[in-house]
C-alpha cells in the first residue's frame, strides 16, 4: 500500500479524489489490498475544501511542504503551466509522481505514459505515448498519437495520429486530424476541428481551426 | 488455436493487434497465435519500433492452411485492393470484435470487419463486409456498406453508408441520409443531406469541399 498525497484542491483535484477512492473500493471488492492511502491534500489556499465532506483534509501548503521520501504524489491541476510549475517545485525537492489511471477507462497495454499522468475516462489506444503529467480526461487518444509533456485533453476531445507538443490545452469536444503537428504551448479552444498544423503558442479556434489573436 | 495475420499498411493497424490481444487475455491462453503484420513497407513498424513482428509483403502473399487473415486497413481503396488479391488466394478473413465493444451477442457482422473497444452497434443495424468501424455507433437502422470506415465518436443513427466511405472522427449522420459509395466525411462534420459518390464534405452543415 501507498502512501498518496493530492497536490492542489480544485476541481481536478477532487476528480482524482474519486479516482484513487474507486481504485481502492475495487480492490477491496476483489478481495485485494487497497493499493492507496490517501493522506490528505496540499494547498496554498487553506480553505478550497470547507463543506465538501471529504475523509481527508488540507494537510500543508504546496510552498512550505517537504516530501519525507517514502509517500506518492498525484498532480490534480488542469492549466498546462500550473502543472509544470508545481510539479517542477515539487519535483526539485524530492517528490515522487504516481501515474493514476480511473478503472473504467480502457487504456491499451500497448500505450505508453510517464509520470504523474491523470486518466480519467474514455480510451486511450495502442501506439500511443504520453509525456509526463498529461491529462487526459473522457478523451478519446487514438493509435499513433503523441502527446508532449504537461499537455491538457479536456472532455470528447478527440486526438488521432497527431504529435501534440508540451502544454497544449485542447478544450472540450476538439478534434485533432490525423497526420497533424502541434506546436508547444498551443491553445485549441473548444469544439475546434484543427485541420492543419498549429504553430507554438498560437491560439485556434473553429471549424477547421484557424488562428485567432489572444 | 488460430494462426492471425494482420494486413496493415500504418499505424491503424495496431488496432486489430489491440482486439487480438484484448481476447485472448479474456480467453485464458489465448484464442489465436498472432504472427505478425503483412506490408509492403514496413517503414511505419520501424518507426512504432515494432519490425520483430513484421511477416513479410502482402503482394504475392500464398495463404497456407488453417491460418486467418485480419484487416488492420483503413483507407477503403487499399483495403479493397488488398482484400480482393489476397482473397483471390483462397485467404480466409477474420471479423474480430473488441471485449470492450457494445453490441449484442454474437451479432451477425459481415467477414473480414474490425469492430475496436467502445464502438456501440444496436440491434437491427447492417453491418457489410470488411468494414472498420473504430469507436462509433452505429444506430437500430443504420447500413454500412463493404470496405467502409468508421473513425471514433462518430453517430449514425439510421443512415445509409454506401461501399469504400470514410467517415472521419466527431462526425454525425442525421436520420435518412444516404451517403454514396467512395464518399469521404471530414472530421467534426454534421451531414444532414444525402452525399453524392466520390463527394468530399466537411463542416457544419456539411458542405462539398474541393480536395
Amino acid at each position: 500500500m501507498k502512501d498518496i498525497i493530492i497536490v492542489c484542491a480544485g476541481g481536478y483535484a477532487l476528480e482524482m479524489y474519486t479516482v484513487i477512492k474507486d481504485i481502492n473500493r475495487l480492490a477491496r471488492i476483489k478481495g485485494n489490498e487497497e493499493p492507496y492511502r490517501l493522506l490528505g491534500f496540499i494547498n496554498d489556499l487553506p480553505g478550497a475544501l470547507d463543506g465538501k465532506n471529504l475523509d481527508v483534509g488540507i494537510i500543508g501548503t504546496i510552498q512550505d511542504w517537504q516530501p519525507s521520501g517514502d509517500e506518492v504524489y498525484a498532480l490534480g491541476l488542469s492549466n498546462p503551466h500550473a502543472k509544470e510549475k508545481v510539479a517542477t517545485m515539487l519535483k526539485e525537492r524530492g517528490a515522487k509522481f504516481e501515474t493514476i489511471v480511473a478503472p473504467w477507462s480502457i487504456v491499451s497495454d500497448l500505450a505508453e505514459m510517464g509520470e504523474g499522468c491523470f486518466v480519467t475516462a474514455y480510451q486511450i489506444n495502442a501506439g500511443v505515448r504520453l509525456g509526463n503529467f498529461v491529462n487526459v480526461n473522457g478523451s478519446m487518444i487514438d493509435v499513433g498519437a503523441h502527446i508532449g509533456d504537461f499537455s491538457t485533453a479536456t472532455g470528447f476531445t478527440n486526438v488521432g495520429n497527431a504529435t501534440i507538443g508540451k502544454r497544449v490545452f485542447m478544450g472540450s469536444h476538439s478534434i485533432i486530424d490525423d497526420g497533424v503537428t502541434v506546436g508547444d504551448d498551443a491553445i485549441i479552444a473548444v469544439g475546434s476541428v484543427v485541420t492543419e498544423n498549429v504553430e507554438a503558442k498560437t491560439k485556434v479556434f473553429g471549424n477547421p481551426a484557424k488562428k485567432v489573436e489572444w | 488455436m488460430r494462426d492471425i495475420y494482420i494486413i496493415s499498411e500504418d499505424i491503424m493497424a495496431l488496432n486489430a493487434l489491440e482486439i487480438i490481444l484484448e481476447i485472448n487475455k479474456l480467453k485464458n491462453g489465448g484464442q489465436y497465435s498472432f504472427c505478425g503484420f503483412l506490408c509492403d513497407s514496413p517503414d511505419w513498424l520501424i518507426r512504432a519500433g515494432l519490425f520483430e513482428h513484421y511477416a513479410g509483403p502482402l503482394s504475392g502473399r500464398k495463404p497456407e492452411g488453417s491460418e486467418v487473415y485480419a484487416v488492420g486497413l483503413v483507407d477503403p481503396i487499399s483495403k479493397k485492393e488488398a482484400v480482393n488479391a489476397l482473397g483471390k488466394q483462397g485467404a480466409i478473413f477474420e471479423t474480430l470484435v473488441s471485449p470492450y465493444a457494445l453490441l449484442p451477442i454474437g451479432y451477425p457482422l459481415g467477414k473480414g470487419c474490425v469492430v475496436t473497444a467502445n464502438t456501440s452497434i444496436s440491434d437491427g443495424a447492417i453491418i457489410k463486409n470488411y468494414s472498420s468501424l473504430l469507436g462509433g455507433m452505429i444506430g437500430p437502422h443504420a447500413e454500412v456498406g463493404e470496405f467502409s470506415s468508421i473513425f471514433s465518436l462518430s453517430n449514425i443513427t439510421s443512415a445509409k453508408i454506401g461501399n469504400c466511405v470514410t467517415v472521419e472522427r466527431n462526425t454525425a449522420i442525421m436520420i435518412d441520409v444516404t451517403v454514396g459509395d467512395y464518399a469521404l466525411i471530414k472530421a467534426g462534420s454534421v451531414v444532414v443531406r444525402d452525399v453524392k459518390e466520390h463527394a468530399i464534405v466537411s463542416g457544419n452543415p456539411a458542405t462539398k469541399v474541393r480536395k
